[in-house]
């Protein structure tokens, strides 16, 4: 259990019920993920996945890559601007672990050591994508 | 005869080059007046600015202007300087916005949309004032393929048209207006020369060697292990550099479906790759050389807006320089506006992939000009692969020796890769 958010299972519980807490039925075993990786900005991403030991990410990979193809299938009953809140959350969790998956398959880092603190420079964003 | 073929192959040499350009003040100041102070300048996009009204406020730091740039109720997207009449004030201090009408924050002098000064408080007290003659004083500013430019000369020796010339006609049927949505990476502050940056966007000799985690695949393969370009174009001062793709590359799960959703190397619409190329083939400028392991062309509109232009995605590199050893970069990687969420999900991870690949050029760059200062060299080696290196610095110079805007299309040369 990650530390920084705490081991209380009654709240996860107690969170259950609410659809922006929880993400949908048949996803439920990716809750442990959730309190990293459903962030809300493209640049919350960028730096949650430099700042994730490799291990970690590739536990996250392990356990979501086999499930992304019926994530997307899932997401896609949804219109991008309309997604109700557990598949909004859900679509989050997806966003996150983009970042993460290259880090696994592509760059075997976190991190890119030639990019150094590169990130402090820069601000990001999207436009016209929601 | 070596200036007629200025910015040809033939004219562009074979040796080492001084390195004097990347750090030497008095040439950045030449580069100040007869490059940021003459020519077109790519700042923004028209959809930046959709509705009458609409606004964007872009800095240009090498001639410390303001630019103002709004679309006014006639829908003509007009540039002004961002600077009051009464004693120079900046009339507009937001970044963007929407207005009818702009009010100067210090005394409330206010402007139409299309630049005419409307209000003075207490207009009496001013002796003699013509407010016919004390609007914003416009800056030239064209639009090509929904790009906006400006022109910071009072008197552009060129029409936008007229300065792109051939290199506008090759690209002409790419769907620009398509790629209606973007990434974009700023960065404030690059601690190098606006060329030591720009050179690293012109070419692939360095991707399987800095880039070794992240762009180390996307060219070359078994056949072309040294990443040799397969086409080099000039127009004038613009250039194009023709890449080749991988096609022994391999890719992971998340990746390969993620391009299959239409991202890196994906589709414009939705086509697949097959498809795509065949649209593209019909288009001159683009894999000039109609080679099948194309990836994408690298464009150069001179001076500091390099288009990379592939399937699926044109990602742009604008370099604004602040002075001779400092840059502000932007990056903007343009693709359609996903429909689904899965689409959300392909467009994600293919910016983060990019912000990724910058930013391992940026921190080199800043070390090489460090180096450039230290002057422990002189010169820096360019092999024929890094040809738009040795364009570049042959445009420049042409510019700050007084070289005309306006290059004839006698000035095309071209090199095909073996």
């Amino acid at each position: 259990m990650n530390p920084i958010h705490g081991d209380d299972e009654s709240a996860t519980t107690a969170d259950a019920a609410d659809p922006a807490k929880a993400l949908p039925s048949g996803f439920e075993d990716l809750e442990v993920f959730a309190a990293d990786w459903v962030l809300d900005t493209t640049i919350d991403r960028y730096r949650r996945r430099i700042a994730t030991p490799m291990d970690d990410l590739r536990r996250f990979y392990r356990a979501m890559q086999p499930r992304l193809e019926a994530a997307l299938a899932y997401l896609d009953q949804f219109p991008l601007d309309a997604m109700p809140a557990e598949a909004n959350r859900l679509h989050k969790l997806i966003l996150g672990f983009s970042g993460a998956a290259l880090a696994v398959e592509t760059y075997g880092v976190a991190s890119l050591p030639m990019a150094m603190n590169a990130h402090e420079k820069f601000t990001v964003a999207l436009e016209n994508v929601d | 005869m070596a200036d007629d073929d200025a910015f040809g192959v033939a004219g562009l040499g074979t040796g080492p080059v001084p390195c004097e350009p990347y750090v030497s003040e008095a040439f950045f100041d030449r580069e100040r007046d007869a490059i940021f102070g003459r020519l077109w300048l790519n700042i923004a996009r028209e959809n930046e600015i959709p509705k009458p009204g609409d606004f964007i406020v872009r800095p240009i730091e090498a001639r410390r202007a303001s630019v103002l740039i709004v679309r006014g109720k006639d829908g003509v997207v007009r540039a002004f300087h961002n600077v009051c009449s009464h004693r120079q004030a900046r009339v507009v201090w937001e970044a963007r916005g929407s207005r009818k009408a702009f009010v100067c924050p210090y005394h409330a002098w206010t402007y139409a949309l299309d630049g005419q000064l409307r209000g003075v408080p207490a207009e009496a007290n001013f002796a003699g004032l013509n407010k016919a003659d004390c609007g914003l004083t416009p800056i030239a500013c064209e639009s090509w393929n929904s790009f906006i430019f400006v022109n910071l000369d009072p008197a552009p020796a060129t029409t936008l048209r007229d300065y792109i010339g051939d290199f506008a006609d090759s690209v002409e049927g790419y769907p620009f207006e398509a790629l209606d949505a973007c990434g974009r990476v700023d960065m404030p502050v690059v601690n190098c020369n606006w060329k030591t940056l720009l050179d690293a966007f012109s070419e692939i000799y360095h991707t399987n060697v800095l880039h070794v985690r992240t762009l180390r695949q996307l060219h070359g393969g078994r056949a072309n292990p040294m990443l040799d370009p397969l086409h080099f174009r000039a127009f004038g001062p613009h250039r194009s550099v023709s890449l080749p793709f991988n096609p022994d590359q391999s890719f992971g799960a998340v990746e390969m479906l993620s391009q299959q959703l239409a991202v890196n190397q994906g589709s414009t619409s939705g086509e697949s790759r097959e498809q795509a190329t065949e649209l593209l083939n019909h288009i001159p400028g683009l894999n000039p050389t109609k080679a099948p392991n194309w990836l994408l062309d690298i464009n150069m509109i001179f001076p500091n807006t390099q288009w990379t232009i592939g399937l699926g995605t044109l990602a742009m590199h604008r370099f604004w320089p602040l002075d001779a050893h400092h840059t502000r970069y932007e990056a903007i990687y343009y693709f359609p506006r996903p429909t689904t969420p899965s689409e959300r999900f392909a467009r994600e991870m293919g910016f983060t992939f990019f912000v990724d690949a910058v930013s391992e050029d940026v921190r080199n760059a800043e070390l090489s000009q460090e180096a450039m200062r230290s002057g422990a060299k002189k010169t820096i080696h360019l092999q024929s692969g890094e040809i738009a290196i040795r364009h570049h610095l042959n445009a420049v110079n042409h510019y700050v020796n007084g070289g005309a805007p306006h290059q004839p299309e006698a000035r095309i040369r071209e090199k095909i890769y073996a």
